[in-house]
């Protein structure tokens, strides 16, 4: 029991010890809740700065489709293989490994993407040949010249070596070059597309992996550390065409890169750069797949976090595919039938009159040299023409807003200026018009009058013609204002609010010099508009006083399972008003009767699209003819806007045949379009 | 006697409880670790692994009584010193460097093993004695000089292994030992009138270097101490505000946890901070990432628990040595849970020891493993005297 005597310091002293402990401990739970509890939010915050670094692969686009389901523009995929740079790689040793498992071509021709020996250069064979043979500058360079080079190199000077280093490209020769063997250039093939990346941009090394490529490079995936993976790379299809209106796909646009780095893209994406594809590029672009490094010291290390992306949403368009490729047809038939009569080009824009949706715009052009038709259907936004009479329902309308419609009939005959020139209706004997007869012969001289009174004009009637005071004070000057500003209450010199990021708004004239020209506006012979201003003035008239903004897209899908129908429906394009024109529904429909009487009436000029085989349509409108400078070539733009069935429109169509001689071109481009068009949608000429 | 004492009150069945709670932890977080690391590969099933073998010979350990351990003492500490001693002119085949130090033995095919590791224990087995025999061969009336005598003799006992160790170098591990040393000094007789002035002067001249490496540090840099050492210290006092490695981890440590707010991320692959040694050093910078200030505080108290038990065997044991043994591992344990959990949390600096029980690694589990295995053998050996 000797030692239990000696042990009762024990108690004591373990108790000590237990204190000491205690009191540690406390410290550390202390100080972990001053780290986590107190400064918690900061640390979070720091996180989010600094410790990753993302890069981003696209993901498929979203596709197009046409108003009956008809695929516009697809994605073909191919398997690809992606490669992320990360800084201070050895890219040799990589591509002498990639060498083992993927397949290079040694043909000259292979698809976009693919991998090549055709591809090799001799310069980067020479590169390559320095950097797999470093003691090529002791062999190359003389005894003088490599002791300057390993100066500078220790040095770290660039340039000198640089300089040097060209030297040595200089005197590299067939004798080093002769050596390399087909697997050589096998791997440079791939070495070079890996020097192509800048770092932590993925990017293709070989799109278009066979399914022997994609299991082998899939095996050994792991050991890339991250740098290389696969995915899927698509390219746009156009299985109906490429419509100018779907646009294009490209790279970013060097001006703008920094806004697309800014919303997340790399450098090397490819974005929507006109048209719908840059129009809806936040809805096609979907969501690109992302890779997540960890950062350390400021470099990216590790392997890397992959979220999948989503492949962007599709678009179902307003468009008819079918009607936008047999409209093509007819512009080319009857530009052909009438080149005698030097037809050359035409537009036509065909939409519906309530909702803006555009069903079709078509352009084409003949050119002599070759005897073959070009698609100029981006004509319809983006030239501008003077579309004549076809304006004369917006002169009328905007005449009434300002209180200048005569009353009664007034005598169609010539205008004489108290300064001399003349001014005088299309055709002659037109005799005693109110405003809707006016409408149907075409009147000069009634819209004339309008003008002239809104300007403060005097007239006199001098038996065989009107003698008129013209004055240029600010009376006429607002005048000039006015019309237009009427004339812009129907889309006509302003934008139309479609959905493209470009449209021309036509040439402004301002205000002529000679009062007189007042009355050349006032027949459209003065500004000049797109043909889908036109369908949106007519579109406008059709419907009753309302304009809408044209647009090419119906509504926005998310990606179906089943890639052969289209998915569930995330928005619908809405009919948007942008404004109502000032007149009352009286006058709206005195233009309708104008335009009704155009077609119908017994002195119409466009009597052909009323009668016969195309009175079922019930077509009404308003035609155009605006004689073009110098006189003596005789030529004239060859206008028709319209829409059908008149008592109940569903279509409406501005037509043009710039530059040709007078032929009717336009009304027989006219009569084609609403024949197609009704064999397309019969029902809508029912009741 | 002993027969009278049933098997369950032999056995500390609630410290067996901390210590599985202590394995559980280990598992899920170098499961985290290296799911944020796929470098790592599956580690936790290792890690298990190695729990099982240390389980296994827990058995023979608290079967052995206190009179075999006082056998053994002197063979162990001779192999503990053999192990690193020949670790210092083995062929480099069999050597593993890990972060410039020398400290391991590779096995092909088997891993990697650290022979500080076991030296630890044995250290424990070899003092106890050393101090027990001393106490028992002393005259009742001992005076300092007796004491001076015993501080000594375990002094020098200590420093060889040191000595070796500082060759690898490592000089977290030397600084257990010397924690070893201490705790197993209070234990003993040695009078406070020794014991104060020692710890006081030790203290001083802990302040000291603080204060020189920080004063003159760029002298020191002069007289050829090393870089490394001294950026653990400026690092440390700077809160992780320097840009070296050192306050690299650190900062990387202290983002990790304090990210991990009250609640920590889960499971849920928040592994947004690059830790090095996540798995080793740093595990309790990953338990609070995912477990937030709630997991921390839980595990330093199993810890607490676990100490509490060992200093309530100790307490009990009717032999010294066994109370000595206990001493000695509730040193170590402690040493190691503080400066582990300090480095991390930033309140002291950097010195590579692992967390015990929890830290990936074989040598680790199995060197925590045997000083449990001594603590269940003090226990099982002690004898509850129905009228004492």
């Amino acid at each position: 029991m000797n030692k239990k005597k000696k042990k009762n310091h024990i108690p004591f002293r373990l108790n000590v010890l237990f204190l000491i402990i205690f009191l540690a401990f406390s410290t550390l739970i202390l100080r972990l809740g001053y780290v986590q509890i107190v400064h918690g939010e900061d640390y979070v915050r720091e996180l989010k700065k600094t410790q990753t670094v993302t890069t981003k692969i696209q993901s498929p686009r979203g596709l197009m489709y046409d108003t009956k389901g008809r695929l516009l523009v697809g994605n073909t995929a191919k398997n690809a293989l992606v490669f992320t740079r990360k800084p201070d790689q050895d890219l040799i040793k990589l591509a002498k490994k990639l060498s083992r498992y993927l397949d290079v071509s040694t043909k000259e021709n292979v698809s976009d993407g693919d991998l090549s020996t055709s591809q090799v250069t001799v310069r980067d064979m020479k590169d390559y040949w320095i950097a797999t043979h470093p003691k090529i500058y002791e062999e190359k360079l003389s005894a003088d010249e490599y002791e300057k080079y390993k100066k500078a190199s220790d040095a770290k000077e660039k340039a000198k070596m640089n300089a040097y280093y060209d030297k040595v490209l200089a005197r590299i020769g067939e004798k080093e070059l002769g050596q390399l063997t087909t697997d050589d250039l096998k791997v440079i093939a791939i070495w070079r597309k890996l020097e192509q990346g800048t770092n932590l941009t993925p990017t293709y090394v070989k799109i278009g992996l066979s399914q022997d490529e994609l299991a082998r490079i899939g095996e050994h995936l792991n050991e890339f550390d991250g740098t290389i993976d696969t995915s899927v790379a698509s390219t746009r299809t156009y299985p109906e065409g490429h419509f100018f209106f779907l646009g294009n796909i490209k790279e970013i646009p060097r001006h703008e890169v920094d806004n697309y780095l800014a919303d997340g893209y790399n450098r090397n994406d490819l974005v929507g750069t006109s048209n719908l594809e840059q129009q809806y590029e936040d809805i096609l672009r979907g969501v690109p797949m992302t890779y997540t490094y960890k950062k350390k010291n400021g470099k990216p290390v590790g392997t890397p976090k992959k979220v999948e992306g989503r492949r962007g949403d599709d678009l179902v368009l307003t468009i008819d595919a079918d009607l936008q490729k047999k409209i093509g047809n007819i512009l080319e038939n009857r530009i052909r039938e009438f080149l005698g009569s030097h037809a050359r080009s035409a537009y036509a824009v065909v939409m519906n009159p309530h909702t803006g949706g555009i069903l079709a715009m078509v352009g084409r052009t003949y050119d002599p040299a070759t005897g073959k038709f070009k698609d100029t259907s981006e004509g319809t936004i983006l030239n501008a023409f003077q579309f004549g009479s076809s304006v004369k329902g917006a002169t009328v309308l905007t005449g009434f807003q300002n209180h200048a419609v005569p009353a009664g009939r007034i005598v169609d005959k010539p205008f004489r200026f108290n300064g001399g020139g003349k001014f005088s209706s299309f055709t002659s004997g037109i005799g005693a018009v109110n405003v809707t007869e006016a409408l149907e012969h075409s009147s000069n001289i009634f819209m004339g009058t309008i003008a002239g009174r809104m300007a403060g004009f005097q007239f006199a009637d001098v038996g065989s013609a009107y003698k008129v005071r013209v004055f240029n004070g600010p009376k006429y000057v607002h005048a000039v204002h006015a019309l237009r500003d009427g004339y812009n209450q129907f889309g006509l010199g302003v934008h139309t609010g479609v959905d493209l990021p470009f449209e021309s708004t036509g040439y402004n004239g301002g205000v002529p010099d000679q009062p007189g020209k007042i009355m050349q506006f006032a027949i459209g012979q003065f500004d000049t508009y797109t043909p889908l201003q036109m369908a949106q003035y007519v579109s406008t008239i059709a419907n009753g006083g309302k304009r809408i903004a044209p647009h090419l897209l119906e509504s926005v899908h998310a990606p179906g399972d089943d890639p052969k129908k289209i998915g569930p429906t995330i928005k619908t394009y809405p009919t948007k008003v942008l404004n109502t024109v000032a007149n009352t529904k009286q006058q709206i429909d005195l233009v309708h009767e104008g335009f009704y009487l155009v077609t119908h009436g017994s002195g119409g000029t466009a009597k052909s699209l009323g009668t016969g085989v195309n009175a079922k349509y019930k077509i009404a409108g308003k035609t155009g003819t605006a004689q073009l400078a110098p006189i003596e070539r005789g030529l004239y733009n060859l206008a028709f806007i319209g829409y059908a069935p008149y008592d109940n429109p569903q279509v409406a169509v501005a037509i043009i045949a710039p530059e040709t001689r007078e032929n009717h071109i336009n009304l027989y481009i006219a009569q084609d379009i609403f024949k197609t068009y009704f064999s397309l949608y019969p029902d809508q000429l029912k009741d | 006697m002993e027969r009278n004492n049933p098997i369950g009150r032999r056995i500390d069945v609630n410290m067996l409880f901390v210590l599985f709670l202590l394995i559980a932890t280990s598992l899920v977080a170098v499961y985290a670790a290296q799911l944020s690391d796929s470098s790592l590969g599956n580690i936790a099933v290792k890690q298990a692994m190695w729990f099982l073998v240390g389980a296994v010979m827990l058995v023979p350990m608290t079967l052995f009584d206190m009179e075999q351990y006082e056998k053994m003492a002197w063979g162990l500490y001779a192999i503990g010193l053999a192990s690193l001693g020949f670790l210092m002119v083995a062929p480099a085949s069999i050597v593993h460097i890990g972060n410039g130090a020398k400290s391991w033995y590779s096995f092909p095919g088997i891993g990697t093993f650290q022979p500080s590791e076991l030296m630890k224990p044995f250290l424990i087995v070899c003092l106890a004695r050393v101090i027990d025999r001393h106490h028992l061969n002393e005259p009742d009336n001992k005076t300092l000089k007796d004491d001076g005598l015993l501080v000594l003799k375990t002094g020098l006992i200590t420093l060889v292994p040191i000595a070796f160790i500082m060759m690898q170098p490592d000089l977290g591990t030397s600084l257990v030992i010397i924690a070893i040393y201490f705790t197993m000094l209070i234990a003993s007789r040695i009078s406070g009138k020794i014991l104060i002035p020692l710890f006081a002067g030790v203290a001083a001249f802990a302040s000291a270097v603080i204060y020189i490496a920080v004063r003159y540090g760029e002298w020191l840099k002069k007289i050829g101490v090393d870089t490394y050492q001294l950026n653990r210290i400026t690092s440390w006092l700077s809160g992780g505000q320097i840009n070296n490695d050192q306050t690299y981890q650190l900062h990387q440590s202290l983002l990790a946890i304090g990210s991990g707010k009250v609640y920590g991320s889960g499971f849920s692959p928040s592994d947004a901070v690059y830790l090095p040694e996540s798995h080793t050093d740093f595990i309790f910078s990953v338990i609070t990432e995912h477990f937030g200030f709630i997991g921390g505080a839980l595990v330093i108290c199993l810890y607490f628990i676990l100490i509490y038990h060992i200093i309530m065997t100790g307490i009990h044991s009717n032999q010294a040595f066994g109370s000595y043994l206990c001493a000695g591992v509730v040193g170590m344990l402690s040493f190691h849970v503080v400066e582990n959990i300090g480095m991390v949390i930033g309140l002291l600096p950097i010195t590579g020891i692992p967390l015990p029980f929890i830290s990936y690694g074989g040598s680790s589990v199995l060197g925590s493993m045997m000083s449990i295995g001594l603590v269940m053998s003090v226990k099982y050996h002690t004898r509850y005297l129905m009228f004492s």
